[in-house]
């Protein structure tokens, strides 16, 4: 029920928004001030190619130390990765200039409770960059300009007048997302955008993230720990362990056929009510150090399916079905005869059947 | 009248799992102010709870709904002290209860643990305040034991906090909450700083841990899979109560339908869901009669005057098992959403599920278009 249409949900092979080839990032390791151990480096985020399609949203989900918020950072250009290439609407990144690359990439940070000024209103933050990057094409006073970007994330106008302190959490995120609106970006990053909100108003947020998407064809790349929330958002999935994409696909394919056996861990262990009894863990323990990561595939010293060539080659991207790949030695149909070709008895709790009960279907709209 | 106590000790066998045992911990008609005076805050309103022996209640709401100052007043840090039992201990009466009987694990076990002194000389120090009786040489032994039981070896007494993960740091909380055997565990929110993985896991220990040692917990969370029972909190007002699995398949109060609502599911088709409109109330100027009427879909004119009373649902009988406060469950029939019929108690695996149709609070409770 989610295979053939749901892959071809997959929004236009066009050129991506934003595309990131190979994408490296090692932080150099200081002790005390001075650098330990010459060349010592954390490999924060190694070897990431990422696209974006135009007009849609790409969920990163993956846990703390992974490496998501590095490559967030990269994407937008806030730090520089160790190697890699950016290419924005096809074209290097590297040729624009950190203003023209900050009106078409925007962010969104996950704390809205420090990322506006307190003393400033909310007009004097969306003013800002309509005064720096210029107005609109279809012109209109500075007034009218912040009030119709008010309107565009659900708040009134009179909230321009308004300081942060006298606005709620979520109405402070809204702000927050106005004011990376105000440049026009083609792409918006957004990084744990509702992990700082109460659960009641998270949906909220979420939902604006969907209708910009939606109406302004906004290409979004959506940065959780929460799977629950990146299947409810996204039109795919990348999973992140230990600095790589491990399994990248359509939403609704990742999460009812995770392929990967970090992610079918990662479903495992999410709470979910809705399961008469929580399912066991295949591959407990912890994230590797990334100052001496694994050889070969990084999970294989927690995989309960690792085979002797996972030590020693890491595996690449490989496509299980149209649109959906997992780096993963099981995948490999030349890798050892004697290995199925999905990890046969590990994901047994996750199937689709055994997961889905008698739960009665409603239609999926598109 | 606001009372609290807690049961007399009992060294026999603890009561046989599961299922309820007897009252450990009784509150009634508890209310907790901040400041004084017109200043004050009422951060938890009449709150009425009972916690039986091996049993885990969850508190769940959202932040700044009192779950947290409720669950610390029921510690008794919090001094209303008035009349009965533990409000009207004296601190002596207190030493004896806290740790030994009713013991805490706090959320950030990033700062809940001392920096500068390892992790066996804080496990030692509290068998040293409680436990006279042990000399150096036991309580290292025990120090060594407590350990052992939430997975960690012993040569990690000599280490210091910082060296240890954040999840082997909540283990660490836990054995020294552990310590002196209580009767009562209260965890907020222990794992939320933990990855999905390892906060499955210490919930995976705690919950083999109370089948062993028979300890009762009143856990602040929103993780609903480990409860036997749970207790909705909103505006400092407990607005339902009832057993774990009857809540989350036939939810009678409004907020918690929208509150089961506003979690993704994990499978199923993608459904568009709403949340809760609005934002919570501030503690300082609550709406009048409930609480919740101002983001309540189901309002009606008596809810903005009347405060409901926190009562059986005229389906669910009196026998006390779930209470919820609202007026939609007074006389009147309630909207389908809020009256469905209680889950059989001992659920067939997998093929629970209610009848089609019955369906949507466990998708959200809107269900219309699609997010694709």
């Amino acid at each position: 029920m989610t295979t053939p249409e749901t892959v071809q949900e997959l929004p236009g092979t066009g050129t991506p928004a934003l595309e990131a080839r190979s994408l490296v990032k090692h932080f150099p390791v200081h002790r005390r001030g001075r650098r330990t151990q010459r060349g010592a480096m954390v490999h924060a985020v190694e070897g990431v190619s990422l696209a974006v399609p135009q007009a849609s949203i790409t969920a990163v989900v993956g846990e703390s130390g992974c490496g998501k918020s590095t490559l967030t950072q990269m994407l937008a250009r806030q730090i520089r990765p160790t190697s890699g290439e950016l290419l924005l609407n096809g074209s290097p990144a590297a040729r624009l200039g950190a203003r023209d690359y900050a009106r078409q990439v925007q962010m969104v940070l996950q704390d809205p409770f420090s990322s506006l000024n307190e003393v400033h209103t909310v007009g004097y933050h969306l003013a800002r960059p309509l005064r720096i990057h210029g107005p609109g094409p279809d012109g209109g006073s500075l007034d009218d300009q912040i009030a119709s970007l008010l309107e565009r994330v659900s708040l009134s106008p009179q909230t321009a007048g308004r300081y942060p302190h006298e606005l709620s959490g979520g109405q402070r995120q809204r702000v927050a997302i106005a004011r990376a609106l105000a440049v026009r970006p083609r792409v918006l990053l957004a990084d744990e955008p509702v992990s700082m909100l109460d659960v009641s108003i998270r949906l909220g947020l979420l939902n604006l993230l969907a209708d910009l998407r939606e109406r302004e064809r906004l290409s979004i790349v959506y940065v959780t720990h929460d799977i629950a929330s990146a299947r409810y958002l996204g039109d795919t999935i990348a999973v992140m362990y230990a600095g790589q994409i491990i399994e990248h696909g359509p939403a609704a394919v990742v999460t009812e056929r995770p392929q990967h056996p970090y992610t079918q861990l990662l479903l495992a262990a999410a709470p979910d009510p809705d399961r008469p009894s929580p399912a066991p863990l295949a591959g407990r323990g912890a994230p590797p150090s990334l100052v001496s990561p694994p050889a070969g595939c990084r999970f294989h010293p927690r995989c309960p399916f690792a085979m002797p060539i996972c030590a020693e080659q890491a595996p690449p991207p490989i496509q299980v079905t149209p649109g959906h790949v997992s780096a993963c030695w099981l995948h490999a149909t030349d890798a050892d005869p004697g290995t199925p070709q999905n990890p046969g008895p590990g994901p047994a709790p996750l199937t689709t059947a055994s997961r889905l009960g008698s739960r009665p279907m409603r239609g999926e709209s598109t | 009248m606001t009372t609290l106590e807690v049961g007399t000790v009992d060294e026999s066998s603890p009561a046989a799992r599961p299922g309820p045992g007897e009252p450990l911990l009784e509150i009634t008609g508890l209310c907790v102010d901040y400041g004084i005076g017109p200043d004050a805050v009422r951060a938890v309103s009449d709150a009425d709870l009972v916690l039986h022996r091996g049993e885990v209640l969850g508190l769940a709401g959202e932040s700044g709904s009192g779950k947290s100052t409720l669950a610390y007043s029921a510690r008794l840090h919090l001094d209303q002290g008035r009349e009965v039992d533990l409000l009207a201990a004296d601190e002596a009466q207190l030493r004896q209860v806290r740790w030994a009987q009713v013991a805490v694990v706090l959320q950030s076990a990033m700062h809940a643990l001392n920096p500068v002194f390892t992790i066996g000389d804080q496990l030692g120090d509290v068998l040293r305040a409680h436990r006279p009786d042990l000399d150096r040489a036991a309580r290292r032994g025990r120090a060594a034991q407590l350990l052992d039981m939430v997975g960690i070896t012993a040569d990690r007494l000599r280490a210091y906090p910082h060296e240890l993960s954040g999840g082997m740091r909540q283990r660490v909380m836990i054995a020294m909450a552990l310590a002196l055997e209580p009767q009562i565990v209260i965890m907020d929110e222990p794992t939320t700083a933990l990855d999905v993985v390892t906060q499955r896991e210490i919930l995976e220990e705690l919950a083999a841990l109370r089948d062993r040692l028979g300890f009762a917990v009143l856990f602040i969370t929103h993780d609903l899979s480990l409860l036997d029972s749970i207790a909705i909190m909103y505006g400092g007002r407990i607005v339902e109560r009832a057993p774990a699995t009857a809540l989350f398949r036939a939810p009678r109060h409004p907020y918690t339908a929208g509150l089961l609502g506003s979690f993704p599911s994990l499978h199923g088709p993608r459904v568009h869901m709403t949340g809760i409109a609005g934002s919570p109330p501030d503690l300082r100027s609550m709406p009048a009669g409930c609480p919740f009427h101002p983001r309540c879909e189901y309002a009606m004119d008596r809810c903005r005057t009347e405060l409901p009373p926190l009562r059986a649902a005229a389906r669910d009988g009196a026998s006390g098992a779930r209470v919820a406060a609202c007026w939609l469950h007074d006389g009147s029939a309630p909207p389908a959403e809020l009256a469905r019929p209680e889950p059989s108690p001992a659920p067939a695996v997998g093929t629970d599920r209610p009848a089609a149709g019955t369906d949507d609070a466990m998708a959200g409770t809107g269900t219309t278009g699609g997010t694709a």
